[in-house]
């Protein structure tokens, strides 16, 4: 896995980063980074977003145009800057509470549009930079720092929602299974529509220390013991399902993009017109 | 001239803010006047009161609004309820005698003219009202020539339709002179 | 040759933006601001640029303010609540240095209000709105020709210091037709923002050796720097440390106020010997110049101060007339805010400042104002 190339695309002089030991979060971001010097992408032209939280100072160590932006909305500037520059590709890294939570409209509407922008969601099950509240992907009965009676909320299935809403590409991979992520995210870089990686992630700070599971290693295997492939889901009574989660590509379509589509449909059409 | 307040009402759909646009481009662009157009806002879509007010003056525009209107037009019953109290002493009312039946009689302002008729006998359709309205204002105000207002109406009307504005605009002139040859 | 068109003062600030060279647009429909958005998703794709109509008013400054990094000039358009929540995203414009302009056609408050009447409640949310301390430019203009006009000079502004600039009009002023005078474009003064004339290496987005302004690179031209809502040093990146924080806040204050200078716009109308000067702006300084007019017929001593740039404030012009006038009478569409900013410009001075305002959905009328004028003055 290691590949030394990647440190082309980091700002190396911003390291080390700022996530706890054992947070999953670099592994993700490594990830990316392996994707995206095997698809040979000119950091020029990449331009990453973030929102809030810890997955939010990503963009920061990455040596791109990068962009910090507000919690949840990191997908409007990240639609701004594709329909401004169809040219650069568009990489918008959020967290739980930023995609489902305070960001949820903004997210479905970006899956409804198919703009060509990618998706990664850090999910970590847990607001973490804040101090462990508890997120709309918090697995019911977890303990939290605002459910400290244990969760009583149901969670989300952000790719049942990313399907739901529009997405034309949809895979969740987790911080245990390395090659089905770098996978998944070289995949979803290189599809032309609004792409949605959802990464199982680690936050044994936050999360693991309430829960039982302080250090890394448990944390990681809570992630691992929980995926399963599709395949295997597949097969899978209701009752062996509970509590696990399935990996890998859920959806994978070729639909209109929507910047294309607007210059294919609307400038065309503007330009033509008298009106 | 001095500041002449022009209101136009009546129901939603019977083209009053098309009125109020072509007469306040007669006046402003095809006169050399300054105009200020307004209407309100909201639930004048179908069938509801719509109204729209045009105020024209030779020096600069600094009451936004009209208190009351030195010419009123009224096509609806309604908008006579709701306007006519809003007319100027030396004012004129120019009422749709189809649709406002319940008038003051004896009141000297008001002009009477069967303008749905008139656009139906036209088109067989009450379409033109708003333009037959627009042709009688213009000759018994003479704010501005005739030409102005066909100009405007040829600027103002989707292509397709400007020979029968044109139509319906005449016909207003010469409802005037026919009706009311002291006032041309 | 210029042209004369009627156009309603939304339809004015289509015209204007894509004149001042604005091709993209994002935004929500709410009334009575909406026919900028027809517009915008009219006239833009005809030039090449783009309009998208977001999810919801903070993804609509959102998209703009990306777009923008991008080096292309964006807007956004709004009213009332559409305005309050565009607030956090205006505080990251101003944190992050990013043009872009915002429209509020002012409506009837608070909360929903009077969706389809004007007010002027808005003019303190346009100053302090967004959260922590900024300075934020504002225009206020009181016809369709000058909404026009300021709506160029609000793309000017905003390209030349890195900054949002907001255009306040109201329900009145968004709605009218007057006749507005259209020069060809040459003639207009358009301002490109300063892009860095050195190689990307050693470029820093928050530089201070330019000045109070640097240069900002378009995202995609080889410049891969960093941007973000938080605290920057000149590189960019997040800091805390306390005198570099302190500096930027510095510079971010001074950028806007040390240039007032260049974007102090008013108007003045017989102050020299004014016993009683009018301070008013927007659609209600149309009534409000009736009223002096009127005033002056009765030999009643009255002026009018108009400012046409809302924020910053013009405290020394009110200051210097204060010498001239033992009076001031602010009227406005709401309850008593501009009054205030009168109130402090005159501190020290003996000059009584009264106040005339309504905040009902009528506009305040000519009379209203004389009437008010002859009780202050006791005539």
């Amino acid at each position: 896995m290691y590949n030394e190339n990647i440190f082309n695309y980091l700002r190396t002089e911003k390291l080390p980063h700022i996530w706890c030991p054992g947070c999953a979060h670099g592994i993700i971001v490594g990830s990316m980074l392996r994707s995206i010097e095997k698809l040979k992408l000119d950091k020029n032209k990449i331009a990453v977003l973030s929102g809030i939280g810890c997955s939010g100072r990503t963009p920061g160590y990455l040596d791109m145009n990068t962009l910090h932006t507000t919690h949840g909305r990191s997908l409007t500037f990240a639609t701004g800057i594709k329909m401004a520059k169809p040219e650069l590709v568009v990489i918008d890294v959020m967290g739980d509470g930023d995609a489902v939570a305070i960001g949820g409209n903004h997210f479905i509407h970006a899956c409804r549009r198919n703009i060509d922008i990618t998706a990664i969601i850090f999910n970590n099950n847990i607001y973490g930079m804040t101090g462990g509240q508890y997120s709309p992907t918090t697995p019911q009965n977890y303990f939290a720092s605002t459910s400290p009676y244990g969760n009583m909320e149901p969670s989300f299935d952000i790719v049942k929602l990313a399907i739901g809403a529009g997405a034309s590409f949809v895979a969740r991979a987790d911080a245990f299974h390395i090659a089905l992520l770098d996978n998944v995210i070289e995949k979803a870089i290189s599809h032309k529509g609004f792409s949605v990686v959802e990464v199982m992630g680690t936050c044994p700070t936050q999360f693991g220390r309430r829960n039982k599971m302080k250090e890394p290693y448990q944390m990681l295997d809570f992630v691992a013991e929980r995926a399963v492939s599709i395949k295997k889901w597949e097969e899978m009574s209701e009752e062996e399902r509970n509590g696990k989660f399935p990996i890998g590509i859920f959806l994978n379509e070729n639909r209109e993009e929507y910047v294309e589509s607007y210059e294919k449909n609307v400038i065309l059409k503007a330009k033509r017109s008298n009106v | 001239m001095r500041r002449a307040e022009i209101r136009l009402a009546g129901s939603g759909g019977q083209g009053i803010i098309l009125a109020a646009k072509v007469i306040a481009e007669a006046a402003g662009i095809f006169s050399n006047y300054n105009v200020l157009q307004s209407q309100i806002y909201g639930a004048a879509a179908r069938g509801e009161l719509s109204k729209a007010d045009v105020i024209i003056d030779e020096g600069d525009i600094y009451t936004l609004e009209i208190s009351a209107a030195d010419i009123l037009l009224s096509l609806s019953q309604e908008a006579y309820d709701k306007y006519s109290k809003e007319l100027k002493e030396d004012g004129k009312m120019i009422i749709d005698s189809f649709y406002v039946k319940n008038y003051d009689q004896l009141d000297k302002r008001i002009y009477p003219f069967p303008i749905s008729e008139l656009s139906k006998q036209l088109a067989n359709s009450e379409l033109f009202s708003n333009m037959i309205s627009v042709g009688i204002i213009t000759q018994m105000t003479k704010y501005f020539s005739e030409e102005s207002i066909l100009k405007s109406v040829e600027k103002n009307v989707p292509k397709n339709f400007v020979e029968m504005n044109i139509k319906a605009v005449k016909i207003g002139f010469e409802k005037v002179a026919e009706k009311y040859p002291n006032i041309c | 040759m210029s042209i004369i068109e009627l156009m309603s003062g939304n339809d004015a600030v289509v015209k204007a933006a894509i004149i001042a060279g604005c091709r993209f647009y994002a935004g929500y429909p709410i009334t009575p601001s909406s026919e900028i958005a027809e517009g915008m998703a009219k006239e833009l794709p005809k030039v090449g640029g783009k309009f998208i109509q977001m999810e919801d008013e903070i993804g609509g400054i959102g998209a703009a303010i990306g777009a923008s990094l991008t080096g292309v000039k964006s807007m956004t358009a709004t009213s009332g609540p559409g305005f309050s929540l565009k607030q956090e995203h205006i505080g990251f414009a101003i944190m992050g240095e990013i043009p872009i302009v915002i429209v509020n056609a002012m409506r009837g408050g608070p909360s929903t209000g009077m969706p389809t009447y004007p007010s002027q409640g808005d003019v303190m949310q346009a100053r302090w709105g967004t959260h922590g301390d900024h300075q934020i430019i504002a225009f206020v203009p009181s016809s369709v020709q000058e909404t026009f006009e300021f709506t160029i000079k609000a793309f000017n502004y905003s390209e030349m210091y890195r900054t949002p600039v907001i255009l306040l009009t109201d329900e009145i002023i968004a709605h009218m037709r007057e006749k507005v005078v259209i020069n060809e474009v040459e003639k207009y003064k358009i301002i490109d923002r300063m892009k860095p004339s050195e190689k990307p290496e050693g470029y820093k987005p928050f530089d201070t050796k330019h000045g109070l302004v640097p240069p900002l690179a378009p995202y995609g031209e080889g410049y891969r720097f960093h941007i973000t809502g938080l605290t920057h040093d000149q590189t960019g990146f997040p800091t805390t440390n306390h005198e570099i924080v302190q500096k930027l806040q510095q510079r971010l204050q001074d950028k806007i106020l040390k240039n007032f200078k260049n974007f102090e716009f008013y108007e003045e109308r017989m102050v020299e010997d004014a016993d009683i000067i009018v301070v008013a702006y927007g659609s209600v300084a149309r009534s409000a110049m009736r009223a002096i007019k009127d005033a002056r017929k009765d030999n009643i001593k009255v002026g009018l101060f108009r400012p046409i740039t809302l924020w910053p404030f013009n405290y020394k012009r009110i200051k210097e007339l204060s010498k001239k006038s033992k009076n001031f009478l602010a009227v406005e569409m709401n309850m008593g805010q501009i009054v205030g900013e009168v109130e402090r410009a005159v501190k020290g001075v003996k000059t009584k400042v009264e106040f005339l305002g309504k905040a009902n959905g009528e506009l305040i009328s000519p009379t209203e104002i004389f009437s008010k004028i002859r009780e202050v003055m006791n005539v």
